[in-house]
């Protein structure tokens, strides 16, 4: 992965990371605040509605205590404080007051408890109502929740006590509303909320609200079951599929403090939640148009940062391909162009460093050079100079012996100068080494040709037997070179390596082909080489020998180098050394 | 004596409007009259002539009936209205009033309406207006209980359910609340005042629970408010025996239903009879004597097939100037006798 992808992706996800936080954020903060504005409303909505109950049980006394004080009640409660009172005119007067005060239901009970009159349940005259009888001084007392009997239910209601006294012997007014789906109905209620009724009595502890039983009525269970267990107030957030619903439950409390039914009072989050969802998704909009426009930015940013830094690559790529005078031009003032300055400035240091270097190598090789020569050229001059003078002494001395002195000297001269011509002739080759002609070359036929010069001198008698291994098995693999000059390099191996056998060995010629590359191994077991002569063993002129001119490996190496191969010595003193060619095959 | 169409009234006239044959016995003109012969006595020949079905009228080609009453019908529409006007040529003098015009298909309130709103001089009203029309300044006229209210059950309902239903209601309170002391409590079938054993029959309430809850569907007659508020009561009372009485008009086959069934004769036997078939009891045989209708009775009432509640007397309020000559006018047995009835002047 390049750079400037890396710094893409890097940049886009910081963008993304940002942006989505940021959106986060203020998706959060913004349904917090709605929230809590939807809960005050909520809240609000709920008193509203408990000072509307409050109001109706209000009206509910108001109403009872009205029908208790009409002179119809006082008249009908003296008539039925006689003792010989007969309650049956009145069976059906409590259905005609109650229709007259707008009460859902009213009961007309004597002194005893006995009901005279009953609007919800006219059949029920004649039975007993021991709870009113019972109770305290219900004047003062306001409305409170009450289950009332019906022929076919039981209703949860909202009742009033009235008391109205004649003698001795009172008259109970029991008047008030049902709590069903008609009160609910009543209720002012703004849009999105709506009011539900459980009733915690037999037979049918139902849910309804004011359009009839509630559906998955079984999702409030839990919270209904909250009020029922510690009989107060109760708030919960209800997910419906179109939308959550806040629901606050209120007990309703009987006149023994039992509880008699929950009121539900849901208030719909559903346009919250729209809004919540449209600031989402405008915040997504904005953050999908940011992260594109981070993107852009991004890799114009990248491009801007990574584009001097690829000129800085291409430039140490040309450094490295040999061209030394590469520069890279930056004209910012920044790192990256500090960069490039110094990059300049490195490239240069190292050209007159190379300079510097190849001027010194070029001294030392001269040195060399002339060392070599007056090494190689002193061994010579020496015997001619100690024949000349021979000579001279003899022509002087013992001038009857002179011709035998001159025939001998003369021939000892013939000598020293062939070992002379021989010597400029190898500096002469290795001055002059032409280019290759390339051509195919199968290696093994070249190792077998090779091998074969040297016959002769492994069977010759006079010197320590060295056993020849050549090891090609199969097909050893073509390459393109010159079959004269690399035949001439490896018959500089086998020629040292039979000289580091001076008391005979093993010569082990080895060949192998390996990813697109043909290796070639001519391993002795010699005397072996040391570290620092491994590493200076192809410096021209420099030899281990004692007659060597130190050309025959910078020979060998020019070779490898002219036919794109790499040469390497492996050797440790004493366990000889093995010389690896690796050339390039050619399929 | 002549018809209202002005034919002379003849022993032939007569044996034509009865029956042929009736009970066993036949009927044929002999002289001046006719002669009913018969192959077993007939006590109760007397009652059976008094009958409606057994009434002497002739009937015209049209369809027109022609009577010997003291009025005669001279508007007829079929459960509408009936205009009945004085037979001037009544064999016992003409009577005090012109003409009767009846308003048929009234419910009882729209009577007591009526009658309040002087739209009408008499009018039919129920037991809970009694109290209403005479503080109203009207005139009850009250006859003798006949008419029976009974609970009848499905031959197939549970014995044991039926007892305890049976025994858990309050006629007390049925009688004296919603009947407004109108009528009486009635243990057996037949009033008092006609079988004279009635006062054998307990109308007491026991208190009995069943083992297990119950439900049961009680049936009465659609538009009958006086019924309904019975049932109604019976629901109350049955609920407290631990029976659920699903009170409904328009159950097609309710396990007990709330009947009203008229007697229809002063004898006894022939009472007992007619009341049978209102009750879908079917015919009771062998209801010769009062012992015979007490045995009959007995065994209805004690397998609590039937379950009599009360009997009502008819009612009718009229307004005070509605006055009778000589006669109560309304007989024990709750029929008018319209040729004494007149009407007297307005006071200022």
């Amino acid at each position: 992965m390049s750079f400037r992808t890396r710094l893409v992706i890097s940049f886009s996800v910081a963008v993304i990371l940002t942006a989505g936080l940021v959106v986060w954020i203020v998706s959060s903060a913004t349904r917090r605040a709605f929230e809590e504005r939807d809960n005050q409303r909520t809240a609000a909505l709920v008193a509203l509605f408990r000072r509307e109950v409050a109001r109706r049980g209000d009206e509910v006394v108001q109403r009872v205590e009205r029908l208790a004080a009409a002179e119809g009640t006082l008249r009908m409660a003296i008539d039925l404080s006689r003792p010989d009172a007969d309650a049956a005119p009145y069976v059906n007067e409590a259905g005609a007051l109650a229709s007259a005060h707008g009460l859902d239901l009213l009961e007309l009970i004597s002194y005893d408890g006995t009901i005279v009159s009953s609007a919800e349940w006219p059949a029920r005259f004649g039975y007993q109502a021991d709870w009113v009888v019972q109770a305290g001084d219900w004047n003062s007392r306001g409305a409170f929740f009450e289950a009332v009997e019906l022929p076919d239910d039981t209703a949860l209601a909202l009742v009033a006590v009235r008391v109205v006294n004649a003698g001795d012997r009172n008259l109970y007014v029991v008047g008030g509303y049902r709590l069903d789906r008609q009160f609910l109905a009543s209720l002012p209620l703004p849009a999105g909320m709506r009011t539900m009724l459980y009733r915690n009595f037999p037979p049918a502890q139902a849910l309804t609200d004011a359009n009839g039983p509630v559906a998955n009525a079984a999702a409030l269970e839990p919270l209904i079951d909250r009020v029922r267990a510690h009989l107060t107030d109760a708030v919960e957030t209800v997910k419906w599929p179109d939308g959550p619903e806040t629901l606050q439950a209120m007990p309703l409390m009987g006149r023994d403090n039992n509880l008699l039914g929950v009121l539900l009072v849901g208030s719909s989050r559903r346009d919250l939640a729209a809004l919540v969802r449209g600031i989402r998704r405008t915040g997504g909009l904005a953050a999908g148009i940011g992260i594109l426009l981070g993107a852009a930015l991004s890799f114009w940013a990248a491009r801007r940062i990574t584009r001097p830094v690829e000129r800085l690559a291409a430039g140490a790529r040309e450094v490295a391909a040999g061209n030394w005078n590469a520069r890279v031009e930056m004209a910012s003032r920044d790192e990256i162009g500090e960069l490039a300055r110094a990059f300049n400035s490195m490239t240069l240091q190292l050209v007159e460093q190379r300079d510097r270097l190849v001027q010194s190598e070029r001294v030392a090789a001269w040195r060399e050079l002339a060392r070599r020569l007056a090494h190689e050229l002193k061994n010579p001059l020496f015997p001619l100079q100690i024949t000349i003078e021979n000579l001279q002494r003899a022509k002087e001395q013992a001038p009857g012996e002179f011709d035998e002195v001159f025939r001998e000297s003369s021939e000892t001269l013939l000598v020293e100068l062939a070992n002379l011509k021989k010597i400029i002739g190898r500096f002469s080759d290795f001055a002059k080494m032409p280019p290759p002609q390339l051509e195919r070359v199968d290696v093994k036929e070249l190792v077998l040709q090779t091998m074969r010069l040297f016959e002769a001198q492994f069977e010759a008698g006079g010197r320590a037997p060295i056993e020849v291994r050549i090891e090609c098995a199969g097909d050893a693999g073509s390459v393109e070179g010159d079959p004269e000059q690399l035949g001439r390099a490896l018959q500089n191996l086998a020629l040292n390596a039979i000289d580091a056998m001076p008391e005979g060995g093993t010569l082990r010629i080895r060949t192998a082909r390996r990813d697109g590359t043909v290796e070639l191994e001519i391993s002795d077991t010699g005397q072996g080489l040391s570290k620092e002569e491994c590493e200076r063993l192809f410096t021209p002129y420099y030899t281990t020998k004692q007659h060597g001119t130190g050309l025959g490996l910078a020979i060998v190496q020019s070779v490898v180098a002219d036919h794109k191969g790499k040469i390497s010595v492996d050797s440790e003193p004493g366990r000889g050394a093995t010389f690896r060619i690796e050339l390039p095959e050619k399929p | 004596m002549k018809f209202h169409d002005g034919s002379a009234l003849t022993p032939a006239a007569v044996v034509a409007a009865l029956p042929a044959s009736a009970d066993g016995w036949t009927v044929g003109p002999i002289g001046d009259g006719i002669v009913i012969r018969s192959e077993h006595p007939l006590p109760g020949l007397l009652a059976e002539l008094a009958e409606a079905r057994n009434a002497i009228v002739l009937r015209a080609p049209d369809g027109a009936l022609s009577g010997t009453g003291p009025f005669r019908i001279t508007q007829w529409e079929p459960e509408r209205r009936a205009v009945f006007s004085a037979n001037e040529d009544y064999w016992d003098g003409r009577p005090f009033l012109d003409a009767i015009a009846v308003q048929m298909g009234r419910t009882p309130q729209q009577q007591t309406l009526d009658l309040e709103l002087g739209r009408a001089d008499l009018a039919e009203i129920s037991a809970g207006d009694v109290r209403r029309a005479s503080q109203g300044g009207m005139k009850v006229w009250t006859s003798a209980p006949v008419t029976l209210l009974a609970l009848v059950f499905d031959p197939a309902a549970d014995a044991r359910l039926r007892e305890a239903l049976a025994l858990s209601i309050d006629r007390a309170a049925i009688q004296n609340v919603l009947l407004q002391k109108q009528g009486e409590p009635a243990g057996g079938l037949l009033p008092e005042w006609l079988s004279g054993y009635a006062f054998l029959f307990r109308t007491a309430r026991v208190r009995q629970q069943v083992s297990t809850a119950a439900e049961l569907t009680l049936g009465y007659g659609a538009g009958d408010a006086l019924a309904r508020s019975i049932a109604d009561r019976i629901a109350v009372n049955a609920r407290e025996a631990g029976i659920r009485l699903q009170v409904s008009a328009q159950a097609a086959k309710p396990d007990v239903r709330l009947l009203r069934a008229r007697v229809r004769s002063v004898e006894p036997g022939a009472a007992l009879a007619s009341l049978a078939p209102a009750l879908g009891l079917g015919e009771l045989p062998g209801l010769a004597d009062a012992e015979a209708c007490y045995a009959a009775e007995r065994a209805l009432v004690d397998d609590f097939r039937v379950v009599p509640l009360v009997h009502l007397p008819e009612l009718y309020g009229s307004r005070t100037t509605v006055r009778t000559w000589q006669t109560p006018g309304l007989l024990k047995t709750g029929e008018w006798r319209l040729e004494d009835v007149w009407l007297a002047a307005e006071r200022p």
